[in-house]
């Protein structure tokens, strides 16, 4: 789309003689909204704060729109506050000695605005974000998700051309962290920003990006947009970070049904794939992945000819909004979500069948 | 007849040149530094009267300690290049003659230092300014009058058993008294004391505390200083015993330090502190009995004419003694 | 041109700054007392080349030490006086803690705050009171309570005895223990004690079982702690034990240095031994703490339930009235009482009073104002040279990644290993020789900053680690400099727990005694070292006002610290 916001290259984050990044590279373009996704210890947020300066990287070199914030070879290493970017912390970091107006006033008055332009900038923004009669509260008498959006408030009010997220949502219940997404959704589309996004929340990482960074042990697993994260993993590890992901282990051989690939359970089922992360030889163990959205559930025989499997309804968990069953098949116990229309009692025997493009080798 | 006139008339009718001098370079001064072992608050007393003199020396820094400490501090000082003090006064004389040996002492050849009979004096270098009448102390609410003992001696007897009080083996007054009473009494004479098993004091000041409390019924290491302000400025129960057999003589040197960063304040001083005034304000002070002839003894204090002086006869032998004091003491007492 | 920049940066410049003072604080004196203590003059005296080059080397101090002044004798009176007023500090300490913050005991809001009073009074005062009240003849106690005594037909108290010692040490002391038990205590986890009871056990086995276990790291600290600072106390030991010729480390050190001949090399030697013995009790303290982190504390903040103790409130609240009654009432009206007097006497009745004792103090005694002045500029200025330099400790160790970290924190807790005594013989002997230092109240500075410099940081440093990082960066990350940080978000977020650390300093700067008597002279003499010269004069009630004096100042002080803007004060 344009400029290059941000490009990190070879970058190593070490401590205490642990390299929690290890040599990473990806870019991000003007106005896209990337997620640093993975587990605990994966180095997201070391990530995250060696591009604001909060660390300071043992090698690599960091560009922000074009200008060189840090490279170890040539020794530049620009402090945090010159970097111009914005950053939401996951405790929100809302000093507790100043007002809600004077925490977002804050960067302001620190890049010497006006008076008049500051209390312009932050009744808007309080007003964008729902906070305008909490202006002259300390800020410790709110509530977590309203400290959460003076967090956010803090964040905006100068208008960063990026801004940094560090799993700003984690502190929140579950109710109000669906919520949240929804309004940060939002202020994505509304205001012009480009931001990078940590958490080890799959969901979360889905709604709100454009391209889901996957990390695991300070390394890149896989990149992609949510769609091809989530339909088409590259490994176990990006597998398995899919919510309800199922996962059959089998060898491939010769593909009965071409253009498919066929994989072999070892109870000799047979598994039509319609794609692969990587070329496959008949031979090779591979697993393959279905989620759990895609297998459909029937009484009776369905009238395909691949992808059917005979089993038993192992357990029914519902969900309000949806059903989750487990079903014990002749490729393993599958993980079958479907809407609450019909229901199948537990002990009941079914048949599972999903059309090989939802089946995925890794 | 001239001179009489001058020497009687007081320092502010006829002045010499030479003194105006020292004058002039003490108002230049402006300071006095006095190391002492005079108690604090006679010594604060003391200073002021000399301030009134000279009114324009500051004269509030002193430093005051026992005799030994404060003679240990000015030689680490000393020895470190330090100078501080200008005038010190303590009660013990082997360290006066061992720093005019070693050349620490300034030599003022004051008219002063000839007032003073020859056993006081070391012309130039130091002299007498306070002379310590050693004796028994005891509270008269502890003894009624039949019980004061009369003899050194007779504190020997068993039933002084916990009873006595006396200073330990760094005090210089009691290795005098050691020293003098052993020659009158014999050998045994404090060995017998050291079965009464004593109380250690460190101080004049403990020493009367203990008195006051009752702790000891009899100090034997006292001064009459002492009693002169407890019995007379205080009006506390305590009173001396001058014994019988007599009284050992402590005399308490002062001199002007070598390096004394205030010379002629401290020349200022030591002859006003040595002269017939000061040594007369001394007395009505503190209470200790001048050396001089021609000032009287402290209020209802006896006159040395009245009792006997038990003197340190041969000084060299006697320094030697007092470094192997605190052994001897030690295994006196314990 | 960059590189070099970089190394300007604020941060490592004033880790530079701090890190060299601290070492010429601490590690300097301590050099020189080891090589003191290997040499046979006073190393001021000799040539400090050939002293470098190892011509000087003896052991022959040591030697002295073991056959002639009887070191062993000493060292076990310190232990015994040390051990002595641990045990009952902790036994005072923790069951007091336990009373006033678990049961329902009343008044537990104003007990608390009087179990603190005792940490404020200068320890010889203490001394000196308690010695009105107990010497074994005309001491007030025995005086009252002599009917009974002879009813019972036992002797009279005497305070100057190492039971004498051991009990005035103890009452001091158990205001820490006091701290670091409640302190654990209060922000025990609820659910921890309720489980226990949820199985079945009743109050008291809770209690042992899993009460006290669990506080037990912050007991273990506690005690430690006192054990330290009894070994290294000079003041109380020294009031009460010199007198009967009982003699511990810490004063016989003194007495080497400023009896006749000085013997410095001796006191060197001495004060070497003293603190490679402190040295090993604080690594135990390391060890044994290390193991045992129990995460009894929550963030939640809950107040355990207060045990309901019935017919039990009253004795309670009796024995904790006892305590205070002995620790603060007793002693402050003997004191008054003293300084009331002209001369002390054998019975109260034959008491004489007059005021004239305070009427000398303010107008005649000359050593008042000016003790009053250089104590008051110590403990002021002391106390914000003390805090700056131990805030910035803190906050490099807290704060910012630099190399050498772990180095500054072993330096800067180093002194709290160093008997305060052995310190001010070290420092003496580092600072004899520079000019203008010697004698003025810039060494008594340098001496009580280094020697409180941990108290200081362990004070600070928990407030800092309170405080959330990020908060500090997310103001850089708006853009604010390092300096603005610490001026709008920093300090205002630190400010109750500098005002507590400052408050803290300025409370040990003004007690201090064992390093100010070897360092004063006449120009800077402080007031708790003209209490302790009035004390070996016998001066009692001159020394009594002084001492309400000095109460009343560092009261008045206190208040206006806290008044800007302090809360209680956090010691652990």
């Amino acid at each position: 789309m344009g400029e290059c916001a941000l490009s990190v290259k070879d970058l190593i984050i070490e401590y205490d003689g642990v390299r929690a990044v290890d040599r990473i590279g990806f870019d991000v373009e003007t106005g896209e909204h990337i997620t640093l996704l993975g587990p605990s210890g994966c180095g997201k947020t070391s990530t995250l704060r060696g591009v604001a300066g909060l660390e300071t990287p043992t090698e690599g070199t960091i560009t922000l729109f074009g200008k060189t914030v840090f490279c170890k070879k040539k020794g530049i290493n620009i402090p945090t506050e010159k970097r111009e970017l914005s950053i939401v912390f996951q405790s929100y970091a809302i000093w507790p000695h100043l007002t809600v107006f004077e925490n977002v006033a804050y960067p302001l008055k620190v890049k010497n605005y006006s008076r008049k332009e500051i209390k312009e900038r932050v009744r808007t923004i309080l007003e964008l974000l729902g906070l305008q009669d909490f202006a002259e509260r300390s800020a410790t008498q709110l509530s977590g998700g309203q400290q959460q959006r003076v967090a956010l408030a803090r964040a905006l009010v100068y208008e960063p051309k990026i801004i940094l997220f560090d799993e700003p949502l984690s502190n929140l219940d579950a109710k109000l962290r669906a919520k949240m997404r929804i309004e940060l959704k939002t202020l994505q589309r509304n205001l012009q920003f480009t931001s990078i996004y940590v958490t080890h929340d799959q969901e979360e990482a889905l709604v709100l990006s454009d391209r889901i960074i996957l990390m695991n042990n300070g390394r890149i697993e896989q990149e992609g947009s949510p769609n091809e994260i989530y339909t088409k993993p590259r490994t176990q590890f990006a597998a398995r970070f899919i919510p309800s992901a199922n996962l059959i282990k089998g060898v491939i051989v010769e593909s009965s049904c071409k253009p498919y690939y066929e994989l072999m359970t070892q109870e000799d089922v047979s598994v039509m794939c319609g794609t692969t992360a990587e070329p496959v030889q008949p031979g090779q163990e591979r697993m393959v992945y279905i989620s759990a959205s895609y297998p459909r559930l029937s009484s009776s025989a369905p009238p395909k000819d691949v992808n059917v499997w005979q089993g038993r309804v192992k357990m029914r968990i519902f969900v309000g909004d949806y059903v989750d069953y487990v079903i014990e098949s002749g490729v393993g116990d599958l993980q079958v979500r479907t809407l609450p229309d019909v229901l199948h009692d537990e002990g009941q025997g079914i048949f599972i069948f999903t059309d090989p493009k939802y089946c995925h080798l890794i | 007849m001239f001179l009489v006139a001058i020497l009687t008339s007081g320092w502010h009718t006829l002045v010499s040149a030479a003194e105006q001098a020292v004058i002039d370079g003490a108002k230049k001064e402006g300071k006095f530094v006095w190391y002492t072992s005079m108690p604090t608050e006679p010594a604060v007393a003391y200073l002021k009267a000399f301030k009134e003199k000279y009114p324009f020396l500051d004269v509030s820094e002193f430093f005051r300690s026992t005799s030994m400490n404060v003679w240990s501090r000015f030689e680490t000082e000393y020895k470190a290049g330090k100078a501080i003090a200008d005038v010190m006064h303590i009660a013990a004389l082997p360290p006066y003659i061992k720093m005019v040996d070693d050349g620490w002492l300034m030599k003022f050849d004051s008219p002063v230092y000839k007032e003073y009979p020859k056993e006081y004096v070391n012309p130039g270098y130091y002299a007498a300014f306070r002379s310590f009448a050693m004796i028994g102390g005891y509270n008269k609410e502890v003894l009624s009058p039949n019980q004061v003992p009369k003899t050194w001696k007779e504190l020997a007897d068993p039933k002084w058993k916990g009873k006595l009080g006396v200073e330990p083996g760094s005090s210089g007054a009691q290795a005098v008294i050691y020293h003098t009473l052993k020659e009158v009494l014999g050998g045994q004479y404090w060995e017998q004391i050291g079965r009464n098993k004593p109380k250690v004091y460190t101080g004049t000041g403990a020493t009367t505390v203990a008195l006051q409390r009752g702790e000891i019924d009899l100090a034997m290491c006292y001064y009459g200083y002492a009693v002169y302000e407890e019995r007379e400025l205080k009006k506390s129960p305590i009173m001396g015993i001058w014994f019988e057999e007599g009284t050992p003589r402590v005399d308490a040197p002062m001199g002007i330090l070598k390096n004394a960063p205030h010379p002629n304040s401290a020349k200022l001083f030591l002859e006003w502190a040595l002269s017939k005034e000061g040594q007369t304000k001394m007395v009505e002070i503190v209470g200790s009995y001048s050396a001089r002839p021609d000032v009287p003894p402290a209020k209802n204090n006896p006159p040395p004419t009245k009792f006997k002086s038990l003197v340190v006869k041969d000084i060299k032998t006697f320094t030697v003694f007092l470094n192997q004091f605190p052994d001897i003491w030690k295994g006196i007492i314990e | 041109m960059l590189r070099l920049a970089n190394l300007f940066r604020p941060k490592i410049v004033v880790l530079a700054l701090v890190v060299g003072i601290v070492i010429t604080l601490v590690a300097a004196p301590t050099f020189m007392l080891i090589l003191g203590a290997f040499t046979s003059e006073p190393i001021f005296e000799t040539d400090f080349i050939k002293l470098l080059k190892g011509e000087k080397f003896t052991l022959a101090n040591f030697e002295r030490l073991w056959i002639k002044f009887d070191a062993l004798p000493l060292f076990f009176n310190s232990l015994y006086i040390s051990l002595g007023s641990t045990i009952f500090s902790l036994v005072v300490g923790a069951s007091l803690a336990w009373i006033i913050t678990r049961t329902d005991v009343p008044g537990s809001r104003t007990l608390r705050a009087s179990m603190l009073i005792p940490f404020y009074c200068t320890p010889i005062v203490g001394a000196i009171s308690w010695s009105m009240l107990a010497s074994p003849k005309a001491g007030l106690l025995n005086v009252f309570l002599s009917p009974i005594f002879s009813f019972f037909n036992i002797g009279p108290f005497n305070i100057y005895t190492p039971a004498g010692i051991i009990w005035v040490m103890g009452i001091y002391y158990a205001p820490i223990v006091f701290l670091f038990c409640a302190g654990a205590l209060q922000s025990m986890d609820p659910a921890l004690e309720e489980s226990s009871r949820a199985s079945g056990a009743n109050h008291f086995m809770t209690t042992m079982k899993i009460t006290f276990p669990l506080i037990s790291p912050a007991i273990l600290g506690g005690t430690l702690l006192v054990f330290i600072l009894s070994m290294a106390a000079f003041g109380i030991p020294a009031v009460l034990g010199i007198p009967e010729s009982f003699y511990v480390v810490t004063t016989r050190i003194l007495t080497l240095i400023t009896g006749y001949p000085p013997e410095h090399s001796l006191a060197a030697s001495l004060g070497l031994l003293l603190f490679i013995f402190s040295a090993a009790g604080v690594y135990l303290q390391k060890k044994i703490l290390g193991k045992r982190q129990f995460v009894t504390v929550t963030g939640k903040g809950f107040r355990p339930r207060k045990i309901k103790m019935g017919k039990w409130r009253i004795p309670l609240l009796l024995v904790c009235v006892l305590y205070v009654f002995l620790s603060a009432i007793l002693p402050t009206a003997a004191l008054l009482w003293t300084s009331l007097l002209k001369y002390l006497v054998i019975h109260p009745s034959r008491a004489q009073y007059t005021i004239s004792n305070y009427l000398y103090i303010w107008f005649s005694y000359p050593n008042t104002a000016l003790a009053v002045k250089n104590s008051l500029f110590i403990g002021v200025i002391g106390a914000s040279l003390g805090i700056f330099l131990n805030g910035g400790i803190s906050w490099i160790l807290h704060r910012t990644r630099l190399p050498g970290r772990s180095l500054l924190e072993y330096l800067s807790m180093f002194p709290i290993t160093m008997p305060a005594i052995v310190f001010a013989v070290a420092l003496l002997w580092t600072w004899i020789k520079v000019p203008y230092l010697y004698g003025t109240i810039w060494l008594l500075l340098i001496a009580y900053i280094t020697v409180f410099m941990p108290f200081g940081i362990r004070s600070i440093s928990a407030t800092i680690v309170q405080i959330d990082k990020t908060l500090e960066e997310c103001a850089q990350v708006t853009g604010a400099s390092w300096f603005r940080t610490l001026r709008t978000i920093t300090f205002p977020l630190l400010k109750p727990g500098i005002i507590a650390g400052w408050s803290l300093l300025f409370i040990m700067f003004s007690r201090e005694l064992s390093s100010s008597v070897l360092l004063c002279s006449s120009r800077s003499t402080v007031m708790s070292v003209e209490l302790y010269n009035l004390y070996w004069q016998g001066f009692y009630p001159v020394l009594a006002v002084l001492a309400i004096v000095q109460s009343i100042i560092t009261f008045g002080i206190l208040a206006v610290a806290h008044k800007l803007g302090g809360t209680s004060i956090a010691i652990t």
